[in-house]
């Protein structure tokens, strides 16, 4: 390879890389105060604070946060919600978004207002209808109880970047399929997700990130231990009085982690997913 | 639909048109089919989520103080209040300067990172693009937290930094003055929203084929005009959309503000999301709290015409 | 403590009548609750180690009367959090029969919104008045009526580092004018004297209302808080300025209006600052802290009057309006007020005025029991006042911190703040 690159691409590589790593680096910084803090004893934070090197390092944070935090329990709630309702959120974000950008839906652009004003409400506002409509089906208390606001309110922010991304997908290539005898089923399945995939699995990353982090539905409708979710579990590390950072520091990592790895996983699929040429040049 | 944005996109450049198709209108025949996909969407979100926000608006037209099952209806009280609630001016031109720079710089860092990272210039980019992204998936509060440490006044990393980077004047309790409290929480707010442009043009840049670059650059094109006329017109839908919902997303802020400043110091860093918040919640009037979420929304929608209309127009 | 069990039963099923009536009246919406013999449902925001405590009592409480208590508890949500998730559960299909809230404006508005029941006649009946700390049933009561029994009290004070006393040469002081010396002492020793964080008001405020009690004197003070004194005069603008005296000395941390409490604490056991104002949890902090307990010393705060007082509140269980599980509630507070239950759950904060539990590890808790039973405490000001009351105090206190107004300016607008919130009484 470095045979066939000019003396001055090389450079330049060498270059760009060192300067976005230590870009990276600086990012980065104020995460590794939390995974320093993870990592050591409480006495150790006590006496010489957070921006410190530690003077003692522990892993003991980690099985102290599992306890506090009930990650067994909170864990699989959030393990579930997320499995159960991203895939269908962005299922049914989909089909919306394919019928916005290709069906010739008809009052498609009031359709279109009346799910883009979905963004504009504020959590907070309907919370309160929201505890009261689920009480009276008696879904308050109940993992199952948050799904359908959670669904809810991610679908206007799917619905809206995948109809972004299917408009992209030229007509032509849908009427040929079309001329071939597939029916509108078949060029979403077939054609539409294949094609919008870098798309879907943005949106799924945003989506499973939103959820696994959502406290305010999660704070107000649940109330047992046995149902809590990671952000409910996270509030047991702050006492009435005082915060345990380093446990806290632990507990964090151990919620976010698995979220980063699912990503670093996945964003091959954003940037290696659409080959070139899909895409009418 | 001819605006099949690399079509354009490849104009300066040497283009291969297909032979076959010609580009031509769909015909404007609606199909009462698309209604079944549309449905089990348009269903969960009105039940779920419109109909609960509608019945906010019912509550803004009432002095409900958030407990007593009685709710008086008062009419436009509420909003009459909200012309002379002095928290709201300071509200409103926080969300609008917040709103500002939460936007442009997230947008304008996200494009720059999604092009070095996209770069065959740049080794180890995968790596690269999971620390760019990580901040992203912080809930926020544990940014706030983290943040509420780098700004401590006396032995945070900030000031700290910049003793040692000899500027020791500019150190500065930065969440604790009036006057700097607002931009610094923009700080953190930029450092997590950058990872959402960031992956949208990501996956944006994969829809522009290497062919069109390759052309371009056959015909001469030098690095800024490939930039120029083949990426930036393939970015444009991306922009449309990022700007939209960072837009939606700015004006809404609230979690963030709360964890950090709780709207102060006193209230200097109140926006309309936690003026909503601290009124339904903390002052058991959640009536006039509804009244601001109806503002917020108001407000909103006319962000959000030029989008739609953009985006539903062949 | 004695009980006459039989004595206490009758009473408890004339409350329960009571309450079946009233709770009749109030339901609205999903129909009647249903009685249940022997279970109850009580939601705290006790944290890990806390909640532990309280339950053993339940376990107790349960081996005796059979009565299962459901604990549910949304730790680390604080008073900012509490009152909004106990206000949706309400309204929920399955209200708790009983909650923990915090006494004075955080729990007056369930009270003037119908959702909890008196106890005038259980006080009455088992004469909880001479069981109990004054304060502590005066921080329960609601317009000259009983409404909580009284879980933990709470006390302030200074608590301090007594290395860093002896370092910047100064001991306890035993006047507020010795204090300010002590202040300008710890200053050249390169320490902050008071490590206070501002972002939600709370912690500078317990700074203010020292001076103000200071300035205006117990009874003032008193009739300040209630709204039945004007704000704008003399006694407030000098506390204002007193304040204002600690900002520009530097006994606060520089930028305090942009740190949180936990932040601020952790000065006190890193060495950074040498007082807190706070309260008994303080010696567990310093206890995990790792330091050597010598190290850490606490006192009640001077203030110059005939009677002492410290800033406090209480904290209790309530019953809501519309449990139908009265008498079961009833019983379960006979039973927290018992010795050993006070000994387990409540500790050196217990609101009994004749326990004395063992000092073991907490000599300082030991210490507040009984100051806290000397000093008689004012209510801490951000329970006397409404939350959006408290919340216009913050923003003055911040001005006047930053300098943007003057002490008389701040006075009158805290005044336009009471007035606001009395009209609105009255309305």
């Amino acid at each position: 390879m470095a045979a066939t690159i000019p003396a001055s691409r090389t450079v330049r590589t060498v270059g760009a890389s060192v300067a976005l790593g230590l870009l990276g680096l600086v990012w980065f910084a104020p995460l590794l105060v939390l995974v320093t803090t993870a990592l050591r004893t409480g006495a150790d934070l006590a006496s010489s604070g957070t921006i410190s090197w530690p003077g003692s390092w522990t892993l003991d944070n980690f099985a102290d946060a599992w306890k506090i935090g009930d990650f067994s329990t909170t864990y699989r709630n959030s393990l579930l919600i997320a499995v159960v309702k991203v895939p269908l959120g962005v299922a049914v974000s989909a089909l919306l978004a394919y019928a916005l950008a290709k069906l010739d839906l008809r009052f498609r652009r009031s359709v279109m207002f009346f799910v883009f004003l979905g963004l504009t409400v504020p959590l907070y506002i309907a919370i309160v209808p929201l505890f009261t409509m689920l009480r009276s089906v008696y879904l308050t208390d109940t993992l199952a109880g948050l799904l359908p606001a959670y669904l809810a309110f991610g679908i206007p922010f799917t619905t809206l970047v995948l109809h972004q991304f299917f408009r992209r997908v030229p007509d032509e290539l849908i009427e040929a399929a079309r001329i071939d005898g597939a029916g509108d089923f078949r060029i979403f399945w077939q054609f539409m997700l294949p094609l919008a995939l870098p798309a879907l699995v943005t949106v799924a990353i945003l989506d499973t990130v939103a959820t696994w982090n959502e406290l305010l539905i999660a704070l107000i409708m649940l109330s047992s231990p046995e149902n809590s979710t990671l952000p409910l579990g996270m509030l047991n590390f702050s006492g009435a009085f005082s915060t345990n950072h380093t446990g806290l520091s632990a507990g964090i990592l151990i919620a976010v982690v698995p979220i980063l790895v699912l990503y670093a996983l996945l964003q091959r699929w954003i940037v290696g997913g659409l080959t070139a040429g899909a895409v009418k040049g | 639909m001819t605006t099949a944005i690399p079509a354009e996109a490849a104009r300066p450049a040497r283009t291969p048109r297909p032979t076959t198709t010609p580009p031509r209108r769909r015909p404007r025949r609606h199909r009462p089919s698309a209604w079944a996909y549309a449905a089990p969407a348009l269903l969960v979100y009105t039940g779920f989520l419109v109909y609960p926000a509608l019945q906010s608006v019912y509550l803004s037209l009432t002095s409900w103080d958030g407990i007593t099952p009685d709710k008086e209806f008062v009419g436009l009280d509420n909003y009459r209040h909200l012309a002379d609630d002095p928290v709201i001016g300071t509200a409103v031109r926080n969300n609008l300067l917040w709103t500002l720079v939460t936007i442009l710089l997230p947008m304008l860092l996200g494009l720059a990172l999604a092009l070095a990272l996209n770069s065959r210039l740049v080794r180890g980019r995968s790596f690269l693009r999971t620390v760019f992204y990580a901040p992203a998936v912080l809930p926020l509060v544990s940014v706030a937290t983290i943040w509420g440490w780098l700004y401590n006044p006396t032995d945070g990393a900030i000031n700290e930094a910049l003793t040692t980077l000899g500027l020791e004047a500019l150190t500065h309790a930065w969440l604790g003055d009036d006057s700097t409290a607002l931009w610094a929480t923009m700080v953190p707010a930029v450092w997590v929203r950058t990872g959402f442009p960031l992956l949208l043009y990501l996956a944006a840049l994969q829809g522009i084929p290497r062919e069109l670059h390759e052309s371009a650059a056959m015909d001469g094109a030098n690095a800024w005009q490939r930039f120029r006329h083949v990426t930036l017109p393939g970015l444009r839908p991306t922009n449309h959309i990022v700007l939209a919902l960072s837009l939606i997303e700015s004006f809404k802020v609230f979690d963030l503000i709360y964890a950090l400043t709780y709207g102060g110091p006193g209230r200097s860093t109140q926006v309309l999301g936690t003026w909503m918040y601290f009124n339904v919640f903390q002052y058991y009037q959640s009536g006039y709290g509804a009244a601001i979420a109806v503002v917020i929304t108001l407000v909103a929608v006319f962000v959000g015409i030029p989008y739609v209309l953009s985006q539903t127009k062949d | 403590m004695t009980m006459d069990r039989r004595r206490f039963l009758s009473g408890a099923a004339a409350l329960a009548a009571a309450l079946g009536t009233a709770g009749g009246l109030t339901a609205c919406g999903g129909g009647r609750l249903q009685a249940s013999p022997d279970r109850l449902s009580l939601f705290t925001y006790l944290d890990a180690t806390q909640a532990p405590l309280l339950d053993q009592v339940l376990d107790s409480f349960r081996d005796e009367s059979g009565i299962t208590v459901r604990h549910d508890t949304l730790p680390g949500s604080g008073a900012a959090l509490f009152p909004d998730k106990v206000r949706t559960q309400l309204l929920g299909a399955r209200p708790p029969d009983l909650f923990m809230m915090w006494g004075g404006q955080i729990a007056a508005p369930f009270i003037d919104a119908g959702q909890i029941a008196a106890l005038d006649e259980v006080y009455a009946r088992h004469g909880w008045d001479e069981l109990l700390n004054p304060a502590a049933v005066r921080d329960m009561t609601f317009d000259g009526h009983r409404y909580g029994l009284p879980g933990v009290i709470a006390n302030l004070g200074c608590w301090y580092r007594t290395d860093l006393f002896e370092r910047a040469g100064v001991s306890v002081p035993t006047s507020y004018d010795e204090l300010e010396d002590v202040c300008d002492r710890i200053v050249a020793s390169g320490v902050v004297p008071l490590a206070t964080g501002g972002v939600y008001g709370w912690d500078p405020m317990r700074l203010f209302e020292y001076l103000l009690e200071i300035t205006a004197g117990p009874e003032l003070h008193d009739r300040l808080l209630v709204g039945e004194a004007s704000w704008d005069r003399a006694e407030v603008r000098d506390a204002f300025g007193l304040f204002r005296k600690w900002v520009e000395r530097k006994w606060v941390p520089e930028g305090f209006l942009g740190i949180t409490p936990d932040v601020a604490d952790s000065y006190l056991t890193q060495g950074t600052g040498a007082f807190l104002i706070t309260g008994q949890w303080q010696e567990y902090t310093n206890n995990a802290s790792g330091l050597d307990p010598e190290l850490f010393g606490t006192f009640v705060l001077p203030t110059g009057h005939d009677v002492v007082r410290t800033s406090g509140w209480t904290e209790g269980f309530f019953l809501s309006k519309a449990s139908p599980n009265g008498e079961n509630a009833a019983r379960l507070f006979d039973f927290l007020l018992t010795p050993p239950a006070q000994e387990t759950f409540a500790g050196f904060r217990t609101p009994l005025t004749d326990l004395a539990p063992d000092p073991g590890e907490l000599p300082l808790n030991a210490r507040w029991l009984e100051l806290g039973r000397r000093h008689p405490h004012y209510v801490i000001q951000d329970q006397a006042f409404p939350k959006d009351v408290s919340d216009a105090y913050f923003q003055i206190q911040s001005d006047i911190a930053q300098d943007n107004v003057s002490p008389r300016d701040a006075a009158a607008r805290m005044q336009d703040a009471v007035t606001t919130w009395k009209e609105g009484q009255v309305r």
